[in-house]
């Protein structure tokens, strides 16, 4: 009888030792983000950073992303972009500053659109689906004072399926 | 990760079947030990086909909103130890979590052999046995609704779509050792337990999608193709042989 219990026991120890995967690991890739390195205008080989940058939500201004609140300098940005819409769209400060009551002193607003279409892939059980951004474009609306040149695209008909290589250059 | 999960998996099967082997081994030893005494009673065999339902699928079919099933299972006995078994099921199961809800719907046929490894005392016909069966299942899967998953969540809510996708026509096959016990409780009545564990051959996935459930062999796991299951049987045995021992 012992046996029995001995051959029911190693059984139910492989049954429950898988790994549980109902909880999405913080390791697997799901839904890219947009990135974009800051290059000079004059030679695109010289990477040009911009101070004091800020990065606002154009419908509603209150949404700041939190690593562009208009305190640092950056190189190189990694933005979210709407998975429901097929279209999102910032602005970009350079040079921002603002007094002590929240009031912008100082800073140079560009527009930004970025319009893309949307596909929904099939990652696990735990993550579900993830959606990956394609023909890709970046427009710059055009004011009076535009800091920023050109947003380029790194290839033609370009794509966001991952966050291991950058997707767009800006020139500045 | 996944290949050693596999590794795993084969090492305890390999241990698996050699504890059932040495048990087998064993009790054979035993009985040749006992076929050297000489009995003057005769006692009358009884055996033949034993039809069964599996309780627990109607049990969780009453209970669990997202589980509907039935399995019917026979048996057949061909040697002193050997029997012929099969089951018939189908069940419908939705799985549901914060990301995704599936339905997989369809139905199983599972036909092998069972080994009793007890010696009955006179008379009785119970089991202690271990088998092996082949599985295979044809069943669709639907997915019901999902939600794009996003580390960032700047942007709330993710894209959520509901318009449900079924892709028809899938199927699986798999190879399963079981273990249980078959226990006469009424003449003729036998109630059994069962515990299943399966191993997947090949199996049809959806496109962009995956079978997260197969009617027959239950729930798949990410790191390889096992499966397990577990089974609570009544069955009526039809005697329709009596022989005399």
């Amino acid at each position: 009888m012992n046996k029995y219990i001995t051959i029911l026991l190693v059984l139910s120890c492989i049954a429950f030792s898988c790994e549980r995967d109902d909880i999405c690991p913080e390791s697997t890739p799901t839904t890219p983000r947009l990135i974009i390195d800051f290059l000079d205008l004059q030679n695109e080989d010289i990477v040009k950073s911009a101070a004091n940058f800020r990065v606002e939500v154009t419908d509603n201004p209150e949404m700041v992303i939190e690593d562009y609140q208009g305190d640092t300098t950056v190189s190189n940005i990694i933005l979210p972009l709407k998975t429901s819409e097929n279209e999102t769209s910032f602005v970009f400060y350079k040079d921002y500053e603002e007094d002590t009551d929240g009031t912008v002193i100082n800073g140079n607003p560009d527009s930004v659109i970025i319009t893309y279409e949307t596909e929904e892939i099939y990652v696990s059980r735990a993550c579900g689906y993830k959606t990956i951004f394609k023909n890709v474009t970046i427009a710059v609306e055009n004011d009076t004072d535009n800091w920023i040149n050109l947003i380029e695209p790194v290839n033609v008909n370009q794509s966001i399926e991952d966050e291991s290589t950058t997707h767009f250059n800006l020139l500045h | 990760m996944n290949q050693q999960h596999t590794l795993t998996f084969y090492t305890s099967l390999l241990f698996c079947l050699f504890l059932c082997y040495s048990t087998i081994y064993a009790q054979n030893e035993i009985e040749e030990e006992t076929t050297t005494i000489t009995d003057s009673i005769k006692i009358k065999q009884k055996y033949g086909i034993r039809f069964g339902a599996d309780i627990s699928k109607l049990v969780r079919t009453a209970i669990d909103d997202d589980y509907k099933g039935f399995e019917v299972s026979g048996d057949y006995r061909i040697t002193k130890n050997w029997y012929l078994a099969a089951e018939l099921g189908n069940e419908e199961k939705t799985t549901t979590n914060d990301f995704l809800s599936v339905t997989a719907k369809g139905s199983y046929l599972k036909a092998g052999a069972d080994y009793n490894l007890y010696s009955n005392w006179l008379g009785m016909e119970n089991m202690i046995y271990s088998g092996f069966r082949l599985g295979t299942s044809t069943f669709s899967q639907t997915r019901n609704s999902f939600t794009v998953y996003a580390q960032d969540q700047f942007f709330t809510p993710q894209f959520t779509s509901t318009e449900a996708l079924e892709v028809k026509g899938l199927s699986a096959v798999w190879i399963e050792l079981q273990f249980g016990i078959k226990t006469e409780v009424l003449n003729n009545l036998f109630l059994g337990l069962n515990f299943q564990l399966k191993g997947n051959i090949t199996q049809d996935q959806p496109n962009n999608f995956e079978n997260l459930f197969i009617p027959g062999f239950n729930k798949t796991f990410d790191s390889g193709r096992i499966g397990v299951g577990y089974g609570y049987t009544i069955s009526y045995l039809i005697p329709i042989f009596k022989k005399a021992k």
